[in-house]
């Protein structure tokens, strides 16, 4: 009884593991013409580009254009892939590219535009400050992007050293120094507000 | 310090279960021997389950692959060329393909207008003349000369018909004729001058040179096409100012006498005209087809002509003589016309068009309204003014309340003084009633209601002095003016005073 109720556990669990060898098979076949395999990655991987897009901008406006793009740079460069690495970190990478590009975008628009219109967006944020969530997430968007990534990476996507310091191109050392860096930076940053968050 | 931080960097990954079992086992020795150690690894746990609190879930897109695929399909195939040369590239082939279409077949310019010209050259192309120069009779060049019309089609009695209209503008028109001219107009007049036989062909080699051109003005082709050389106005004019130069040269006592009952619309310069007759022909036509009119360039060669009219002119024996002009075609009621308006810059056709009915329209009650003016003029005295003749001194006529004034008096200022009287008269008039009040200790409404009229007229009073004061100056300064000007316009504007009294 107890083995046939982990047989279909096993069973009802299949079709959810994602293995090395099915993301490769699918772009095997996409690139040996079946266009339309593509559909099945992106409903693979949308939901993890569409987090990372998320919780690295922190803009919820933007998630689906951005991540649209993501995919559709995919498409196009699918067929100089390389079966060495993952498939989900040449993704990740992509996509943080492009989350990267998006910002240095708006910085550009941040310069150029009114004041008006940053203080609107201050003060649609500073409606949501009571929550400890809103206070943490403020704090974790002051830091820098180099600190601040590879450790959303980690500690909200679950991404592995390896995987970050491939998606990010970053040695090894480096993502584990940044990491504890930013942790360290969040830590100075949430000091003032200790007595909140424990209560 | 360097060992502090590498503790700590090594704690951070611990807690990410990242390090190697070597590293493992170093910093959980460590750990158990150092307090600053654990509590730092308190603090990074703390720190790593904040930030992943922090996450906040974001509802799932179900239709992001769809609009993914969709955006996919839309996306254009990877340009081979940089886009922007793309609107230069395109000049260039264009110019290029010209430039190899004209090297390799040098009539496609032409090819591609005869292309165009097509159109037109259906209707163009079976023009012929109306009538040949033989078919034309003097009598009908008579009447043209003299009735501005010519006959198209005898049995419909339709006659082309040109003319000035009140504007003076030339137009013509295809109608019905308005009255049977008589037919033998020409042999009456003729019939009247004194003419020998010689003289007698003078006259019909002019009417005879007149056929021919007269010929080339009129052109009829296949379906109801027909093309008027506007220069048939001219054509008139030349043939009116050659005929009645010649036919006066021939024998002017009878001409002169005759020429008043025939009432011939001479034009100007006619002979202007007679000179410059070979000038006015060009070879622009206005074309009237069932589906447009337009104007177009033909040239008809009169040897080809020739050769047609032989051919014609047995067929033609047999059938009517004229070619009937239809264009019932265009215009679904028989009595409409077109009229053509042409002038020194354009050429209009103008079409008749249905009568418009006109609305109803409200015209407000004017009894009622005379019924409002009079109430409102009620309580004005009235204003009679008389001009009596031999009177020497305008004078007031109490009871009727009237002026009455000599002839010469009427002006300005009687008119400004006959005002001053009647409000002085209501002034004193109110002074008196006020007087009679004063004894009363009610004051009647009616009398305080007059008071404010009486405000009023005073101030109206003044408005007429100030009137009359600006008057006044304006009449020295026109006395002035005068004074300064030379005597024959002194003695112009005299008489215009004289005229004008202000």
């Amino acid at each position: 009884m107890d083995s046939e109720e982990k047989q279909n556990e096993k069973e009802m669990e299949q079709p959810k593991i994602l293995t090395l060898d099915d993301d490769f098979s699918l772009i095997k076949r996409f690139n040996e013409g079946e266009k339309d395999v593509f559909r099945i990655l992106i409903n693979r991987h949308k939901e993890k580009v569409r987090n990372i897009v998320f919780i690295t901008l922190s803009e919820i406006d933007a998630i689906d254009d951005i991540s649209q793009e993501v995919f559709i740079t995919v498409f196009k460069n699918l067929k100089n892939f390389r079966y060495e690495s993952q498939f989900t970190t040449w993704l990740y990478r992509i996509t943080i590219n492009k989350c990267k590009d998006y910002l240095r975008k708006k910085i550009v628009r941040k310069i150029f535009s009114s004041v008006d219109e940053d203080y609107n967006y201050q003060t649609a944020e500073l409606d949501e400050k009571s929550d400890v969530r809103m206070i943490v997430r403020n704090a974790i968007d002051e830091l820098p992007d180099k600190l601040r990534i590879p450790m959303i990476l980690r500690d909200i996507e679950g991404l592995s050293y390896k995987e970050i310091s491939e998606t990010l191109q970053l040695d090894l050392g480096t993502v584990k120094s940044r990491i504890f860096r930013a942790r360290e930076s969040l830590r100075k940053n949430l000091e003032p507000m200790k007595k909140e968050l424990l209560a | 310090m360097k060992h502090k931080y590498d503790d700590y960097l090594l704690l951070s990954a611990y807690l990410d279960n990242e390090l190697s079992d070597k590293e493992k086992e170093y910093i959980e020795k460590r750990l158990q021997n150092s307090v600053e150690l654990r509590n730092k690894l308190a603090e990074l746990k703390q720190i790593k389950e904040l930030t992943f609190s922090s996450k906040k879930e974001l509802p799932e897109n179900h239709y992001f692959e769809q609009k993914v695929m969709s955006a996919l399909l839309e996306e254009k195939p990877k340009a081979f060329f940089n886009k922007k040369w793309i609107p230069a590239l395109g000049f260039t082939a264009v110019a290029v393909i010209l430039f190899i279409s004209v090297k390799i077949n040098p009539d496609f310019y032409k090819n591609l207008i005869d292309t165009q010209k097509n159109v037109i050259s259906d209707y163009t192309g079976s023009l012929k003349p109306l009538f040949f120069p033989s078919e034309i009779s003097n009598e009908d060049l008579f009447n043209f000369a003299l009735f501005e019309e010519i006959p198209l089609n005898n049995n419909e009695n339709q006659v082309l018909k040109i003319g000035l209209d009140n504007s003076g503008k030339e137009y013509f028109e295809v109608k019905k004729a308005d009255n049977q001219n008589d037919r033998n107009n020409l042999n009456n007049f003729l019939s009247k001058l004194n003419l020998s036989n010689d003289k007698k062909s003078k006259v019909d080699s002019l009417f005879k040179n007149y056929a021919t051109q007269l010929s080339k003005h009129i052109l009829v082709g296949d379906d109801n096409a027909i093309a008027i050389n506007p220069q048939v106005w001219n054509l008139r004019k030349a043939l009116v100012a050659d005929f009645i130069t010649l036919s006066r040269n021939l024998d002017t006592k009878n001409f002169d006498r005759l020429i008043q009952s025939f009432k011939i619309k001479i034009p100007q310069h006619s002979v202007v005209w007679n000179k410059s007759l070979d000038s006015i022909q060009t070879n622009n036509y206005i074309v009237f087809t069932p589906d447009s009119v337009f104007t177009s360039e033909l040239t008809l060669k009169m040897k080809d002509l020739a050769e047609l009219k032989q051919e014609n002119f047995l067929k033609r024996n047999s059938e009517k003589r004229f070619h009937r002009i239809d264009f019932d075609s265009v215009f679904n009621q028989q009595d409409r016309r077109i009229k053509i308006v042409r002038s020194p810059n354009f050429v209009q056709v103008q079409v008749q068009v249905e009568e418009i009915e006109i609305p109803e329209i409200q015209i407000p009650d004017f009894n009622s309204l005379v019924e409002i003016i009079e109430k409102s003029v009620r309580n004005q005295p009235n204003l009679n003014l008389v001009v009596q003749e031999n009177l020497n001194k305008p004078r007031v006529n109490q009871q009727r309340r009237t002026l009455v004034l000599p002839p010469n008096d009427v002006n300005l200022d009687s008119i400004l003084e006959l005002q001053n009287r009647r409000f002085e008269n209501s002034l004193k008039k109110k002074a008196d009633r006020e007087k009679s009040n004063s004894d009363n200790s009610q004051v009647n409404s009616e009398t305080e209601l007059q008071t404010n009229d009486n405000d009023v007229n005073e101030d109206i009073r003044l408005e007429l002095e100030k009137l009359r004061e600006e008057v006044e100056n304006f009449r020295k300064q026109f006395k002035n003016y005068i004074k300064q000007d030379s005597t024959k316009e002194k003695s112009d504007v005299k008489i215009l005073i004289n005229n004008i009294e202000i």
